[in-house]
């Protein structure tokens, strides 16, 4: 590798309010020439695991509700495997997806997502990450893609174990990254861009 | 080492901080309230994260990154026909095959086919102002499209910005995902926008600026602009030093 060329990277500029008509078009009732958008968690008969619903609003520094945000999630299946093009994960669910997006509602503001319950991932046999699922929220006003991590309120025992979780145990707000259980199945994970709850995002 | 723990160690160059725009640049009056204060925490990645989705050719259709055709009704829409084409690529200058990239733009008089945009221009019956496609096995992409216009908009004074198109990026990897929009070579609007100066590093954004090259137009049809999106690369090789 000595001889590469390393180049520079390509700087992240805005997506502005206008996202939606080149990545989920049909979502907002634009009469697109797509046939179909690319959002693709869709869950088979076949998919493994517990069907949740997770969902949440996003808020800027005055605590009003961003309404033009997009969310993706990338998640494990309920094994705890991703499917990877540059690693073979012969184990992963073929019938899962591991990444959806969805925009927030034009009038409530509220994103959600109809997935599974994420399974632990095994790094080595004493580290683990307990059941997790990564966004990456984009709008107008965000200059560069935002990563967060969503974990579960009922997995306690799990996220005190978690790896990443265990990096960060000092910072302020670490509850910031834990999902509300609303109802059965169902969760909620808000996320404060600015402000005393300011959610906690990395830089991964 | 054993084949898990190489997996273990494997890793992507982190984001380049004097490349990448601040969350907070108040000259882009939207960015003030929607700026995180803290600095994100870094946490080196692993193995699991360096994964992103698969998409299909059969997921796109044949017509959806030619911008001319995808939403023409009776005639072809109005504007200057263009090509952008470039390469996905990663740090190392490797090639990516296979990754997803989106657009969407504005039309040739500067306004979008959303419900949001009140801007009196027309919009063109014939003009969508979308496109997607996969690269190809070296890396590869191309549109053809209508040259957007220029468009005012509410920042507080007399703004315009640049004629731009946005783009989508995937990648192969969820950590790769970017987000970003293109210039036009030439344009005096680049210099005094304050969402392309929220990138406060001249040759960074000089990167996204796309430059005319007559090799690949098309003989009195289309003019061509080259476009290269460099995405974070991956450290294929454990404990590799970075020159
Ligand atoms: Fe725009």
């Amino acid at each position: 590798m000595n001889n590469t060329k390393i180049l520079k990277q390509t700087p992240s500029q805005t997506a502005g309010p206008y996202l939606h008509i080149g990545c989920i078009p049909h979502q907002i009732g634009i009469n697109s020439s797509y046939s179909k958008d690319l959002n693709n968690l869709v869950l088979a008969n076949e998919t493994k695991g517990s069907r949740i619903e997770i969902c949440g609003k996003i808020y800027d520094g005055n605590h009003d509700v961003i309404k033009d945000a997009l969310v993706e999630i990338w998640q494990v299946d309920s094994n705890g495997h991703y499917k990877s093009r540059v690693h073979n994960n012969s184990n992963s669910d073929p019938n899962f997806n591991n990444w959806g997006r969805t925009s927030c509602d034009l009038e409530t503001g509220l994103w959600q997502f109809h997935t599974i319950k994420p399974g632990i991932i095994k790094l080595t046999t004493r580290k683990i990450l307990a059941p997790h699922i990564w966004l990456w929220v984009v709008a107008r006003g965000i200059n560069k893609g935002l990563f967060t991590c969503m974990y579960f309120c009922d997995e306690k025992n799990l996220n005190i174990l978690d790896c990443n979780l265990k990096k960060i145990s000092n910072s302020t707000n670490i509850n910031s990254l834990i999902a509300d259980k609303v109802e059965d199945h169902k969760y909620r994970f808000n996320i404060y861009l600015q402000g005393d709850k300011e959610t906690i995002f990395f830089d991964i | 080492m054993d084949k898990k723990n190489r997996d273990l160690n494997y890793s992507i160059y982190p984001s380049d901080k004097n490349i990448h725009p601040k969350s907070f640049t108040p000259d882009y009056k939207s960015s003030i309230l929607r700026s995180p204060k803290k600095s994100p925490l870094s946490i080196k990645n692993i193995i699991s994260d360096l994964s992103g989705h698969i998409f299909e050719k059969n997921d796109l259709g044949s017509l959806d990154n030619d911008l001319i055709k995808n939403y023409c009704k009776n005639s072809e829409p109005i504007g200057e026909r263009i090509i952008i084409f470039g390469k996905v690529l990663d740090e190392n200058s490797k090639p990516i095959p296979n990754s997803l990239i989106e657009i969407w733009q504005a039309n040739s008089s500067g306004r979008y086919r959303h419900n949001g945009d009140n801007y009196n221009a027309p919009l063109d019956p014939s003009f969508g102002g979308w496109g997607r496609c996969l690269t190809d096995n070296n890396g590869n992409y191309f549109f053809k499209t209508i040259k957007p216009g220029a468009y005012p908009w509410p920042n507080g004074g007399n703004n315009w910005r640049p004629a731009h198109i946005h783009f989508s990026v995937f990648g192969l990897s969820f950590l790769q995902r970017l987000i970003t929009q293109m210039y036009f070579e030439g344009d005096p609007l680049i210099s005094i926008c304050p969402i392309a100066q929220s990138i406060n590093n001249k040759n960074a954004l000089e990167s996204l600026i796309s430059k005319l090259d007559l090799s690949k137009s098309v003989h009195m049809d289309y003019r061509a602009y080259k476009f290269d999106i460099i995405l974070r690369g991956e450290k294929s090789i454990p404990f590799e030093n970075r020159k």
